[in-house]
């Protein structure tokens, strides 16, 4: 395992972030939460944020934080499942298809919930478990996954989880 | 403007956005600073953020003795809140969003005959699997056709292709299409069997008897154990035996068909081939199965001369 400064992951990965940030900011829409700062994408760290309104809306709080989970990973599918297709089944190369298989896996390897975004839910799960609302509860389980997950970045958790999403499931597919 | 005074030094009128409490004690700016110069100073307390309900916490302004509304616990003037709940996705992002969807549809447009194609493929192994070669064939040349530049694919539409020749007795189309995969394909496939088996065909329906015999019999020698192949022998020396009368390639031929029955436990698929090739031996006529069935439908039993 070698180390790559995270700002050079960033920038080649950058499909992802911005998509990442997109989808924070498409479930605030959709749920009407305000929206104060939008980063879409920047050389640093982090290298995309947006700051929201507080919510007492569990739901909203969920889809908000979970919100990049769903887009990256579906559009990591979607845009990979094509552009494999003729390299694993049928062994033609083409330029296009690497060219798509790297947005699909950048935009997978962004689909998890950052620590904050961890953060926020678990702080609002913590209250709405009272009301045993089955979200609340499933959200225990998915912090954690998120909490180990963001450790294991540092293993290429997250590129794997691209790859995984993005060649390992079109994989399984033609198998 | 409200103001509140530091519980930890002697300013007694600090603007209210201006400080912090933690632990419930308030600290203006210098006093945070000088109590906690380390975030990590910080770990584990209750911060919170007090908001002085008269000034806007965004822009800035002060409205006097009205009471703002709160966007999130935070006071926030009408003007910030509007631009908060309608803050724009900027033009950029929604043209990579764009951009990003184009991508997916030109994707799959592009590579959609590979997706037609995979399924023709699977159609075709599903008709193979039931022995319909004829919907096999035709399945993975549609396949062929959309990915050209695929040998596989070409090589797999030769090979059903040919085998649907040779079930249906058009050995001479066969033989081609077969020999030309025979290389490519690996050897559970059974290619050289069935090219073996055209060339012998071809030449049964070219009334070259001798190398009928010499084909059945190459066949046999490399597997003694096949019923089929000992009926093959006792066919081609049926067909000479009718040709030349020769009275040994008719005892031969008989050997050949207890041989053949024997192994097979009277299996039905040979006590039919050796049916027809009891006709042979008794009427010296040489005949195609589908002239044998036409001429006798219900099939033939061998009566003593």
């Amino acid at each position: 395992m070698f180390f790559i400064p995270g700002e050079i992951i960033s920038a080649i990965s950058f499909p992802g972030i911005i998509v990442h940030e997109a989808a924070h900011m498409f479930f605030c829409k959709i749920r009407k939460v305000a929206v104060f700062e939008a980063v879409f994408f920047q050389f640093g760290n982090p290298s995309g944020y947006v700051i929201h309104e507080r919510t007492d809306s569990f739901l909203s709080t969920f889809l908000i934080s979970m919100g990049p989970f769903f887009v990256n990973t579906l559009l990591c599918l979607i845009i990979c499942f094509p552009a494999y297709m003729p390299i694993s089944f049928f062994d033609i190369d083409s330029p296009l298809s690497y060219l798509l298989i790297w947005l699909g896996v950048s935009i997978g390897m962004h689909a998890i919930p950052s620590n904050q975004d961890a953060t926020n839910l678990f702080d609002q799960a913590k209250v709405e478990v009272k009301t045993l609302n089955p979200l609340a509860v499933l959200s225990f389980p998915l912090v954690i996954l998120i909490y180990i997950f963001n450790v294991l970045r540092i293993v290429w958790a997250d590129v794997l989880y691209g790859i995984a999403i993005g060649i390992g499931l079109p994989t399984l597919y033609f198998e | 403007m409200k103001t509140i005074a530091c519980d930890h030094c002697a300013k007694a009128s600090v603007p209210q956005n201006e400080t912090i409490q933690i632990e419930h004690s308030v600290y203006c700016e210098d006093c945070l600073k000088t109590h906690f110069p380390l975030d990590s100073h910080l770990e584990g307390k209750h911060i919170e953020k007090v908001y002085d309900p008269i000034v806007c916490a965004f822009c800035e302004n002060d409205f006097g003795s009205k009471e703002l509304e709160t966007m999130g616990g935070i006071p926030s003037c009408e003007p910030c809140t509007t631009k908060a709940r309608s803050y724009p996705f900027p033009m950029w992002v929604k043209a990579f969003m764009l951009g990003i969807a184009a991508i997916v549809l030109f994707s799959t447009y592009w590579n959609f005959r590979f997706f037609e194609a995979y399924e023709h493929l699977n159609q075709s192994w599903v008709a193979s699997d039931t022995g319909n070669f004829e919907a096999a064939y035709i399945h993975i040349e549609t396949a062929s056709e959309q990915v050209p530049e695929n040998h596989e694919l070409k090589t797999l539409a030769s090979y059903f292709k040919g085998v649907y020749y040779l079930q249906n007795d058009k050995a001479s189309k066969a033989y081609p299409l077969l020999l030309a995969c025979e290389q490519d394909l690996p050897y559970d496939y059974d290619v050289s069997r069935m090219v073996r088996q055209a060339r012998i065909s071809m030449n049964f329906d070219d009334a070259d008897y001798e190398g009928f015999l010499s084909g059945t019999q190459e066949q046999l020698e490399l597997d003694k154990s096949i019923p089929l192949s000992w009926a093959s022998v006792a066919s081609a020396l049926a067909c000479i035996y009718a040709t030349t009368d020769n009275d040994s390639f008719r005892l031969e031929s008989l050997r050949h068909i207890m041989k053949a029955k024997e192994l097979s436990s009277y299996s039905e698929e040979i006590q039919e081939y050796t049916m027809r090739i009891n006709y042979r031996l008794q009427s010296k006529e040489i005949i195609t199965t589908e002239e044998f069935y036409a001429k006798f439908p219900n099939g033939w039993e061998f009566k003593k001369e």
